[in-house]
């Protein structure tokens, strides 16, 4: 672990600059809205920010993705397809653990199971991650009911805590490590780490009663999401409030469905392949071309999507439970669902089947 | 990759968003929590907005129709032709030509096609659609409270204990309105939907009026009859002008009439109107537009709510919720044939000098029609401007070939460009600077993000551009200057600017100027004491069934008008949404309750004939328990109920939302 | 053993993420609205390494339209490359405007694929309705082409009139194969028709068909696919032995965008080749 303060920060952030494009949390000048996005020519990363509103899983998996281009060219019956290469070095600060978190599920998501996704894989290459323990909970987070925060534990090149003054920061990779010592940074004292064991200690303590007291339930509830056994009223209830908008997908960072449409590209003869976020809260998700959709009713389709979060066979795909705390969901939700609300209208339905 | 506050473009209620650019294409879009209305919710069309931003469809060079094709101009090209066409039409040019102008355009591009139509063309036959449905609903509402515009705020919603919504699928016309609706609603306001209609908003309310088919005006009568009934309200309504109309109107409505034609309980209609009567904030919120409700209906409303005072309390009343992102803007632009900016009548002298003062010329002050209207007389004006428009196309489809030049101007490919003998392209919102008023007189700017196609005009230009080949010479070097010549012609909008709104997240609701009282006396109509009871016509007899057509038939309804719209068309994911059903059901579909498709022998998905005393048509039967038994609902999109059944029942289609027809259904085969 | 075991692919040699462009050699029209489309891949490299197994998938790319995932009827040995597509959608009418020529693009093969080392040495019966023969027919192709490896070989093949019978040309070499037992019904007797009249599930008494050392593939609408799993259940076949291929929306077609999920399982990566019991368990409707 090193120690380091201010000044020195900014200089890593300055050493980054040469060689990466820099993305980190800023506040929106009119809307005060914390977005994560490419920093500007000087711009700094606004370190204290709570999470942005979108995750940083659009740096690797971007909203809309033009991912291939293609041209068909049906006189001379010549075809030209090629793939899109945002191979350029990138540098993510100030990443919160949950979202770190949610990459690590998409990075176990894309690149393992049946097949490697390419494109998945060149938006990935070259990413250095500098996260940033949260050292107090914002008021939507849940994250240590889910076992992913509030410290980061891996997937970092380098992770900050902050002190009083100044900053602790870990090294998670070999990187990392090049990039302290060329920076000539200082070792931190022997104490460090209880320094870095009581901060952490203090930011779970300051989460919310009910946050904590959901760690246990989150598990009941992920038992009986998987086994099948929520009620159907449950889902109906649900499914009820469900204005079929898309959003919690959307701000989620561990989500990853998408749409692939061919589209012509304005004022060219090409044609791109666009992959665009999707979501199954969507009815036109699962239906078939002319045929009948299976997963039609919004009831179903809010049961899977839960089951997607909070289930034991998903929760093997990315090698820890598909929710990781954020609580944006909670944010965005016109119909007032969101995950923390489910567990808790899952919670009920267990405690009344108790008594 | 910059991120650009913005304003989303599709329903009236003007969510909050964040657009984020590289170069000239929309990569993301994020909603933002920090906005009055929003709050960080965004509905299934405002999350894909980006996939209509990025659309190949759009238009991108003038071309003129000729025999052998369209061919290609050049602006200059065209302005020369229109211009020429102008000439043509003589000195009555103000008679012979209309404007169909843009629900959806900045208030900027909304004067300035307002202002062309009145100083370049002449006319007053100017609209921002052909039924006025929007503009009635707001002067329904002036008659009995002097306010000339909805005075309510989105956020009074959610304090309200009280919520009325009539007729309005909130949820999927309105969805983070029907959001406020449901928020409300958990928090323990008593959410009450009355519709023909099980729909979302009706499963999330505290209680549903479920009532047949074109009864809406009679469940509202019922509830007012009710309140009446107790000596101190009747006593407070005599109080007033216009009540004792009022109570005779109710007593001259028997309770079996009422409860037989709506089809609701005596215990439903009291337990409803007590709690209107002891709700300490009360709001009764509906579509306005061409799915909206009739005047008529407004009326109605406004009488009951008056019976209870709920229009005096600071955050009662009545509210008309647009569902197309610059309704109300555009009528707040004068885009109606009888009104300046900021409903100042075009009759007053006074207010037309001081138009002339800054254009050189006064706006001619006969109140004209709407083009639609004019075509429905029979008249075929020679020369119409239609700004991209996607609606009533098809009922007009037969008297618009007859118009001599049809000009469309718009930023997207639109199948109307069928009837356009000159189409000329114009910046997309995103690509220009314009300001936007929702449903709740909230002014909010959305800045530049994108350039325009290359060679694409942005609106303002465009307009300056079409006066001065027409010889007008406008000043204007920007959209800031539009709007100070908006900020002061109109006192509504007083105090407005660009540099305001570029301050002001989230914008500002007009009037800016506390003395400016929304409650201004209409000039040449005698004064009027507010609020008061309007008069209302007689309640006729709805249709009913008879034994030879023992259905009522609903038609279209807000729901279903997304699916028609020209903007999502071009979109991936919101227009599979809506056509999600279409799938299931390709030819189109009836909804029906399940015990007449069992007491008729049908199975979901099978073909059916219905038929009316003057038409009939073939859909698939969608068997669903959102209907009453007894009525059936057919969507508005579905094409061969357009193009056929609802032409021939012309008196239907204008009464809108609320109007059925007796039909019967017969199996095929 | 089960016979869902072995059913995965290898990701070797499987064109992943960029369409590899074919030819259309040939147009040959089908059934209504169904029309076969002769490839051939262009990198000859390719086209000679090309290997799939029945019952598998390719994505297919028409330029200028879109991608559909599009089942591989020939068999994977010895059958001229190509797909047979009923026209339904925007993509799949723009493929039917190509003409030969024309050019296409190709991602694949994807999927399990039916099992074919594992049922040697047993009775195999194909049960297919309508275009349901499309998928069925890579299968079929490859047990005859080695049917000294199999037991009694049965086709119980349905459409509703003579006219929408898939593969008509094929069908009547087939009813010439000795030892392959063919039976062709359509639903309603009609002038002209001399074949079996009944819905599909009818045949399989007429038939006689094995219920021990048996696996039957089917392949059909869900109306006739239940009648005929209620009567090959009732005649004591195992659902283990019933075995089918799901059809899903699909837009990535390598387990990635989860359009084709039903409940735990993605039919692009671990099908569309499902047993009966699989497809019972599945969690949800299919």
């Amino acid at each position: 672990m090193y120690q380091i303060d201010s000044g020195e920060l900014k200089g890593l952030v300055e050493y980054l600059r040469v060689s990466h494009r820099l993305y980190g949390p800023v506040s929106e000048t009119h809307t005060h809205q914390v977005v994560f996005r490419e920093l500007a020519a000087r711009e700094e990363p606004d370190w204290k920010a709570e999470i942005p509103i979108n995750p940083i899983k659009q740096v690797v998996f971007p909203h809309i993705d033009a991912f291939l281009r293609y041209r068909y060219e049906r006189k001379s019956r010549e075809v030209s397809i090629g793939l899109s290469d945002p191979s350029e070095a990138k540098a993510l600060l100030g990443v919160r653990s949950c979202d770190l978190e949610g990459l690590l599920c998409l990075d176990r998501f894309f690149l393992g199971q049946e097949f490697v996704d390419e494109m998945y894989r060149r938006h990935r290459r070259r990413l250095f991650i500098v996260s940033n323990t949260c050292v107090r909970p914002f008021s939507q987070c849940f994250c240590v009911c889910t076992d992913s925060g509030p410290a980061p534990r891996e997937g970092f090149d380098l992770n900050l805590i902050a002190l009083q003054d100044g900053w602790l920061v870990e090294v998670g990779s070999e990187r990392g490590e090049t990039v302290a010592r060329e920076l000539g940074w200082k070792e931190a004292p022997a104490e460090a780490s209880d320094w870095k064991q009581s901060i952490v200690d203090a930011s779970v303590r300051s989460f919310d009663g009910l946050a904590v007291e959901n760690k246990a339930w989150i598990s009941r509830v992920t038992n009986r999401i998987t086994t099948g056994f929520v009620r159907e009223g449950t889902w109906d209830f649900i499914g009820k409030q469900c204005l079929e908008c898309g959003a919690c997908s959307f701000v989620c960072p561990s989500c990853s469905c998408f749409n692939v449409e061919d589209v012509a590209e304005m004022g060219s003869d090409d044609w791109v392949r666009l992959r665009c976020w999707d979501s199954c809260a969507y009815e036109g998700y699962t239906r078939m071309a002319g045929d009948h959709n299976p997963r039609k009713p919004v009831e179903d389709r809010r049961n899977k999507r839960f089951f997607c979060k909070l289930s034991y066979s998903q929760a093997k795909k990315y090698l820890r439970p598909g929710c990781v705390g954020c609580g944006r969901c909670s944010w965005v939700c016109p119909g007032d669902i969101g995950l923390p609300n489910v567990v808790t209208y899952i919670r009920r339905e267990i405690e009344e089947d108790a008594e | 990759m910059p991120v650009y506050p913005g304003i989303c473009t599709f329903c009236g209620t003007g969510c909050g968003h964040l657009l984020q650019v590289t170069g000239s294409t929309v990569e993301a879009v994020f909603p933002v929590r920090t906005h009055l209305v929003s709050r960080g919710r965004l509905c299934v069309r405002g999350w894909n907005v980006h996939e209509l931003l990025r659309t190949p469809d759009r238009i991108v060079q003038p071309r003129l129709r000729t025999a052998q094709g369209w061919k290609s101009l050049t602006y200059e090209e065209a302005f020369a032709w229109l211009n020429r066409r102008l000439l043509d039409l003589g000195p009555d040019r103000g008679d012979q030509s209309a404007v169909i102008a843009s629900p959806r355009a900045s208030n900027e591009e909304s004067y300035l096609t307002m202002r062309f139509a009145r100083e370049v063309l002449r006319t007053n036959h100017i609209a921002v659609d052909n039924e006025g449905g929007h503009l009635a609903a707001l002067q329904a509402i002036w008659e009995g409270s002097g306010f000339g515009a909805g005075r309510c705020s989105f956020e009074w919603i959610r304090n309200a204990d009280f919520l009325l919504t009539v007729d309005f699928d909130a949820t999927r016309q309105n969805p983070i309105i029907g959001s406020e609706l449901h928020f409300a609603a958990r928090e323990g306001a008593h959410l009450v939907v009355v519709d023909s209609r099980r729909t979302q908003t009706a499963r999330l309310s505290r209680q549903f009026l479920q009532v047949r088919p074109g009864s809406t005006d009679f469940a509202l009568a019922a509830l007012a009859k009710h309140l009446v009934e107790r000596e101190e309200a009747a006593a407070r309504v005599l109080g007033r002008p216009g009540g004792q109309e009022w109570l005779a109107t109710l007593g001259g409505l028997a309770w079996e009439q009422l409860l037989g034609v709506t089809g609701l309980s005596r215990n439903a209609i009291a337990d409803t109107a007590d709690r209107l009567a002891s709700a300490r904030q009360a709001l009764a919120l509906f579509p306005t537009g061409i799915f909206g409700l009739p005047a008529r209906t407004v009326r109605w409303i406004s009488n009951l709510f008056l019976t209870v005072g709920a229009t005096e309390n600071s955050k009662s009343g009545l509210f008309p919720v647009p569902g197309i992102n610059n309704l109300q803007g555009a009528l707040d632009m004068g885009l109606a044939p009888g009104l300046l900016t900021g409903y100042q009548p075009l009759e007053d002298a006074d207010v037309r000098k001081q138009f002339c003062s800054r254009w050189g010329v006064e706006p001619p002050d006969t109140p004209g029609f709407s083009l639609g209207e004019l075509l429905e007389q029979g008249k075929r004006p020679r020369l119409a401007i239609v700004v991209d428009h996607d609606e009533g196309v098809v009922r007009f489809g037969q008297a618009l070939r007859e118009v001599e030049t049809v000009v469309y101007v718009g930023a997207f490919e639109n199948p109307f460009t069928e009837f356009a003998h000159l189409v000329l392209p114009i910046a997309a919102y995103s690509e220009t600077v314009g300001t936007f008023t929702n449903g709740e007189r909230r002014v909010q700017i959305s800045g530049r993000k994108l350039s325009p196609p290359t060679g694409v005009l942005e609106g303002w230009r465009f307009w300056m551009e079409a006066a001065a080949a027409c010889g007008r010479r406008w000043p204007f070097t920007s959209p800031q200057e539009v709007m100070e010549e908006i900020a002061d012609l109109t006192p509504a909008y007083r105090g407005l600017s660009h540099d305001l709104l570029a301050q002001t997240w989230g914008g500002v609701q007009w009037p800016l100027a506390d003395t400016l009282k929304l409650r201004e006396e209409r000039s040449g109509v005698s004064p009027k004491p507010f609020p008061r009871f309007v008069a209302l016509q007689e309640l006729g007899e709805p249709s009913s069934p008879s034994d030879e057509y023992p259905f009522l038939l609903l038609f279209g309804k807000s729901q279903h008008y997304w699916h028609l719209n020209n903007l999502l068309n071009k979109t991936f994911l919101p227009r599979r949404e809506y056509n999600a059903l279409l799938l299931l059901y390709p030819d189109g579909f009836v909804e029906m309750a399940a015990e007449d498709a069992r007491r008729l022998r049908v199975r979901d998905k099978e073909k059916v004939r219905i038929r009316s005393r003057r038409g009939g048509m073939e859909l698939q039967v969608k068997v669903s328990d959102d209907v009453l038994p007894g009525a059936l609902y057919v969507p508005y999109f579905v094409r061969d109920m357009v193009n056929r059944f609802l032409l021939e029942h012309k008196g239907a289609l204008q009464r809108g939302e609320t109007s059925c027809v007796p039909v019967t259904i017969e199996r095929i085969g | 053993m089960s016979l869902a075991a072995g059913l995965r692919h290898e990701p070797e040699g499987v064109i992943v993420t960029v369409p590899e462009v074919a030819t259309v050699r040939e147009i040959r029209d089908e059934i209504q609205d169904v029309k076969t489309f002769y490839l051939e891949f262009d990198d000859p490299k390719i086209m000679a390494n090309f290997r799939f197994r029945s019952g598998q998938f390719v994505m297919c790319t028409v330029f200028g339209a879109g991608e559909f995932a599009v089942s591989l009827p020939p068999s994977p040995e010895n059958d001229p490359f190509h797909l047979s597509v009923r026209r339904i959608g925007k993509v799949t009418s723009a493929l039917h405007r190509l003409e030969v020529g024309d050019k296409v693009g190709l991602r694949g093969p994807f999927g399990n694929g039916f099992p074919f080392e594992e049922i040697k040495g047993k009775n195999v019966v194909y049960i297919a309705g309508g275009i349901g023969l499309i998928p069925l027919r890579s299968s079929i192709v490859h047990v005859l082409q080695h049917r000294e490896a199999f037991g009694r070989i049965i086709l119980l093949y349905g459409a509703r009139t003579p006219k929408d019978l898939m593969y008509r040309y094929m069908i009547d070499e087939w009813v010439k194969i000795e030892g392959f037992e063919t039976y062709i019904t359509i639903d309603q007797p009609q002038p002209g028709w001399t074949g079996e009249t009944g819905f599909v599930h009818t045949l399989i008494e007429k038939a006689h068909i094995p219920v021990h050392d048996t696996v039957a593939f089917v392949c059909g609408p869900p109306v006739m696919f239940n009648s005929v799993i209620a009567e090959l259940l009732r005649l004591g076949m195992s659902e283990d032995c019933i075995i089918s291929t799901l059809e899903r929306h699909m837009k990535c077609g390598i387990g990635k965008c989860q359009h084709c999920a039903i409940g735990r399982t993605l039919v692009c990566v671990d099908g569309p080749v499902y047993t009966y019991r699989q497809i019972k368990t599945l969690g949800e409707q299919i």
